[in-house]
């Protein structure tokens, strides 16, 4: 066996067992008791255990309870919600001082991402680990939240330009006891717009976090955040965004708007991302309306969406997907505010570009491109 | 005289998983459990129970001697106290109503004596890898090295 090979067949074994961890983690009765012995027929419990088998461990663990599955993985599962559990009291405190702090100084906030899932959509606290706070502010306030969370002990590398307020959507900070928090002044990479986020805006709603008040999404915003948030599934935990829909699906069917999520894709280009995503829930037996599925696949093409469809449509493996994704930069800059008028919009979307890509200048984009292509593309090219 | 007892809420966090309370003190960060009649005294405070209350909902479900009872109620409450995860409320104090738990008591269970364990060097423990370095009975309790002949 090659290392080509060697390497495919790990990751066709690991993308087997995570299938099964997450259908016996979600699923229920018989099926999910099935994937759980199969998981455990699979799985080397002595290697190095990855994070997305972590994060779905306490999901795991309150499904074989539920099943009446007591075995001798069963304490260090349960440890596994202990540990949960009190990694997410401390990383509340963390985020309720920085709600408190941004609401002194006169900034609106919303949170996305695992805090209110883990909060509003998980029964307790030991089932969801937060990996991190995510707070979107509005553009014009970003620089003025930055600088507060700054001075009350957020570290954040240089202070926040308009340039990169302009051209980027978030800015990672860490707080005084290593959490993470990431400032966004846009809620999605994919459609940094204004349109897309005063849709967003208009969905928060009130909740309680740590004994503070805070605003968090519907459970309509919340499932359209999750499901277009993370634009690349290379980096997200593909296992941990399936199960957070299938609770939220779970627990608000009846309050879900998929009128709404179908007439924001469509408005904002998304359609083809949102079909792709809604697919995957609906083979894990979520109750997906197919009228849902069926206007989104009717959805006009546009070019941005065309990309979109190369992406993810691509059956090159993840080495071909890794190059594509590089490329659909593209597809976020047409779905993003950028009104360059059209002598200018080869220089500004380099600057897109160059942002998006975390580079420190434009002159940059040459030699990654190149040393991109070589990689991914034409790996035997000289 | 009887005693009672509330949850120092805005200093603790807890929850109970599976039959085991866990807490929390939010100024240290020490982290605490009780499986077994400590996780059921743990919920009546929650409820606002009384001790007298909680000694004869213990002495109805278990067949034990009374008085092994109260004395293992009496130094778990002390335990209690002195980590500061609850407060003695006066007679006339109506202590946080908590949520109603489920707290029946199975039926022919043993008594065993309440045990509040304590762990305060959280830094070392959230270090460890919760599948390999722990005991089977799952984190915090880190694996025994040596003891194997």
């Amino acid at each position: 066996m090659t290392m080509a090979q060697g390497r495919a067949e790990f990751a066709r074994r690991r993308s087997q067992e995570q299938e099964l961890l997450l259908r016996a983690a979600t699923g229920s009765g018989g099926e999910a008791l099935a994937a759980y012995k199969a998981w455990r027929a699979h799985v080397d419990l002595d290697a190095a255990i990855d994070h997305e088998t972590l994060a779905l461990m306490p999901l795991l663990y309150g499904s074989l309870q539920k099943l009446g599955v007591d075995d001798s993985l069963s304490g260090r599962l349960k440890g596994i919600c202990r540990r949960t559990w009190y990694g997410n009291q401390t990383f509340l405190r963390g985020a309720r001082e920085a709600v408190a702090c941004l609401a002194e100084a006169g900034v609106e906030c919303l949170l996305v991402g695992d805090l209110p899932i883990a909060l509003t959509c998980y029964e307790g606290l030991s089932t969801r680990g937060i990996r991190r706070v995510d707070a979107v502010v509005l553009p014009a306030q970003a620089q003025l939240a930055e600088g507060r969370l700054r001075a009350a002990g957020w570290a954040a590398g240089n202070p926040l330009r308009d340039e990169e307020v302009a051209y980027n959507h978030v800015k990672r900070l860490t707080g005084p006891a290593g959490q993470v928090l990431a400032l966004h002044w846009h809620f999605l990479q994919a459609a940094s717009s204004e349109a897309a986020d005063r849709a967003f805006w208009a969905t928060g709603e009130a909740f309680i976090l740590d004994g503070g008040p805070a605003r968090c999404l519907s459970p309509t915003g919340l499932l359209l955040h999750l499901l277009l948030g993370d634009s690349h599934p290379e980096k997200s935990l593909p296992g941990l965004w399936i199960a957070d829909a299938l609770v939220i699906i779970g627990r608000a069917a009846e309050q879900l708007d998929w009128s709404r999520m179908i007439g924001f894709a469509l408005a904002h280009r998304l359609a083809v991302r949102l079909e792709r995503k809604l697919r995957i829930l609906s083979s894990y037996g979520a109750p997906i309306p197919e009228s849902v599925v069926r206007a989104l696949r009717e959805a006009r093409t546009n070019l941005p969406e065309s990309i979109d469809a190369m992406v993810l449509g691509s059956q090159g493996g993840r080495r071909k997907r890794m190059a594509l994704w590089r490329f659909d930069v593209l597809a976020d800059y047409l779905r993003s505010d950028r009104q360059a008028g059209l002598l200018n919009r080869p220089a500004d979307f380099s600057h897109f570009v160059r942002h998006r890509w975390g580079l420190s200048g434009r002159r940059q984009l040459l030699p990654v491109l190149a040393r991109h292509f070589r990689r991914n593309i034409a790996p035997g090219w000289p | 005289m009887d005693r009672r007892f509330s949850i120092n809420g805005s200093a603790v966090a807890s929850e109970v998983i599976d039959g085991e309370a866990i807490m929390m003190h939010q100024a240290s960060g020490d982290y605490f459990s009780a499986d077994g009649v400590g996780c059921l005294i743990w919920q009546w405070i929650g409820d606002g129970r009384s001790r007298n209350q909680m000694l004869d909902l213990l002495k109805q479900g278990f067949a034990c001697e009374p008085a092994e009872i109260e004395s293992g109620v009496d130094s778990f409450l002390a335990d209690l106290l002195s980590h500061q995860l609850v407060s003695e409320v006066g007679e006339g104090d109506d202590p946080r109503p908590g949520p109603v738990a489920k707290t029946s008591i199975e039926p022919g269970a043993a008594y065993a004596p309440p045990v509040l364990s304590v762990y305060s060097d959280m830094r070392d423990l959230l270090l460890l890898d919760p599948i390999h370095e722990v005991e089977e009975s799952g984190w915090p309790t880190p694996k025994q090295t040596g003891t194997e002949p």
